[in-house]
């Protein structure tokens, strides 16, 4: 399916996928995409690891593969060669493959051989995360499921998207999608690149739709020059992969009055479930009491939202076990995300893994962080456990301040708001400034002990 | 290992008291008068998290935590905890 959606692109001089350094037309990727198919004719219909390096020769190899039929396996671009050849063998995999481009002359490489099963299914795409519990899994898709909430939009200019999304994990291959069926170009950023480069390259490629975690959006809007902020006139922001709270929803309104901006619920195992459009946090209510148009059902047990998905994964790699949990035989999967229901409308307190055990009570840590964000002087915040022989855990703070606040004065501030907001169990009690906040590879804040 | 030369070490007894102090700051209470007879329980007017904020407190600050090192004798007043640190 990918390589028919590209092969539809191969006329358009379009930018199709851009990093700072790189950057290739619809029409040379698909070239190089056929040069991808014809060199891996010996995979057809196997399993094959496929090297996801930010930029357009990766998505040249994935249309490659999906020619041949063959089942692409993502794999992360700092993988070295031991891990890939474990890999192999884990997964079976017929090689670990890379498709080079330089000087326009396609050349795939092989970087690991091992047995290499035969495709389990053609145009399989298998994408291996950790999420934030560290268990590793292998979540199964194929094109059709990936391609299934992409939405061709009606009228308005051919999108740009600049994504910092990682282009072997599910938010990636969103961005990937949805700009294939529109025929738009992705500009592919590193989160950790400077926000200076990274508006700058938003500039140079007149970025209109721009996608990332909360936690990207708050280090682009800290330390990004606000004159060249200005200057770019987003129409849309697509917030996922982290809980968009109310702080940088306003945020982001301030900044980009004339944009749209959405959060997106979604998770590798379920897809794509539902966005929000109307600036506030959490999600309406009614949700829960209808399936969406897009075949996503919600409902809430043990304060934990559950989920079945018409965009869900095909299954789980049955090599790697690990991670089976809060899959049920009736589609619905528990997404470990709890939340609580006020009025008419649901908010997330945080990852079921993530709570800190405070002396057996259980404190969320994005309840806390949500309250810290409303003392003057907190740009951003962190809330994790440290370990006390005594309580078990105690919750702990690191904060960064917005300019022209002293610390000293955001510490008392914090201290006397959380006595009198914040339960006794829920204070923060270590309270650390820093200058920016732990974010991992995929853009989200850390939470784990320190 | 080599003692700091020049730089007279804090007494186990100022550095409890100090942190102590700290506590009490934090939530906007003004500090009794803490001695080393002073008693570490409730009648301070701190709870069991702000003990247990405490001894987290020592232990960064010593680098090893003595709650875990087995035997504790009863701690009835601020010495006495400042021994358990003192006491290696």
């Amino acid at each position: 399916m990918l390589f028919d959606v590209i092969e539809g692109l191969a006329q358009s001089d379009g930018l199709a996928v851009a990093t700072v350094d790189a950057d290739a037309s619809w029409r040379r990727l698909s070239q190089w995409m056929l040069a991808a198919r014809d060199q891996a004719a010996e995979f057809e219909e196997r399993k094959v690891g496929c090297v996801m390096s930010r930029g357009p020769a990766s998505v040249a190899l994935l249309g490659g593969l999906d020619a041949v039929r063959a089942e692409a396996v993502l794999i992360e671009p700092t993988t070295a060669a031991r891990a890939a050849r474990q890999l192999c063998d884990q997964l079976d995999l017929a090689a670990i493959v890379t498709l080079n481009v330089d000087n326009d002359a396609p050349e795939l490489s092989v970087l690991a051989r091992g047995g290499g099963a035969a495709a389990k299914q053609a145009g399989g795409v298998t994408i291996l995360t950790s999420g934030t519990t560290g268990q590793p899994k292998a979540v199964r898709h194929n094109w059709q499921s990936l391609f299934r909430p992409a939405r061709r939009r009606r009228g308005g200019d051919v999108p740009i998207w600049m994504t910092p999304y990682q282009p072997f994990l599910y938010a990636g291959l969103q961005v990937l999608t949805q700009s294939a069926v529109e025929g738009g170009g992705i500009m592919m950023v590193q989160s950790s690149e400077s926000p200076e480069a990274i508006v700058g390259a938003m500039q140079l490629h007149r970025v209109r739709f721009a996608t990332g975690t909360p936690s990207f959006w708050r280090r682009l809007l800290l330390f990004a020059p606000h004159d060249l902020l200005r200057e770019i006139d987003l129409q849309l922001i697509s917030l996922g992969g982290e809980n968009a709270d109310q702080h940088v929803l306003d945020a982001l309104r301030r900044h980009f009055p004339n944009a749209r901006i959405i959060h997106i619920f979604a998770t590798t195992e379920l897809g794509r479930c539902f966005s929000v459009t109307d600036g506030h946090a959490g999600f309406p209510a009614r949700f829960l009491k209808h399936p969406s148009p897009d075949g996503v059902e919600l409902k809430i047990e043990n304060g934990e939202l559950i989920v079945r998905s018409a965009n869900r994964m095909i299954g789980y790699d049955a090599r790697v076990s690990a991670g089976r949990h809060g899959l049920r035989s009736d589609g619905w999967i528990a997404t470990g995300d709890l939340v609580k229901v006020t009025g008419d409308r649901v908010h997330f307190i945080g990852r079921s893994t993530e709570m800190i055990n405070v002396g057996g009570t259980k404190v969320s840590p994005l309840e806390v962080e949500n309250f810290l964000l409303r003392v003057d002087g907190v740009a951003s915040a962190r809330v994790y456990p440290k370990k006390s022989t005594i309580a078990g855990q105690l919750v702990a703070c690191e904060i960064v301040l917005e300019s022209g606040f002293e610390a000293e004065d955001v510490r008392r501030a914090i201290q006397r708001q959380c006595m009198e907001g914040l339960q006794n169990h829920q204070r923060p009690r270590f309270i650390d400034f820093v200058d920016e906040l732990l974010v991992s590879d995929a853009g989200k804040l850390i939470r784990r002990p320190s | 290992m080599e003692k700091m030369s020049g730089v007279k070490m804090k007494n186990a007894v100022d550095v409890v008291i100090d942190n102590l102090t700290d506590i009490f700051l934090s939530k906007g209470i003004r500090p009794p008068s803490l001695l080393p007879s002073s008693p570490i329980d409730s009648s301070l007017g701190l709870d069991s998290l702000d003990f247990a904020e405490l001894a987290v407190r020592l232990e960064t600050h010593y680098g090893r935590d003595p709650f875990l090192e087995g035997d504790i004798p009863p701690l009835n007043s601020i010495s006495d905890l400042a021994a358990l640190y003192e006491s290696h």
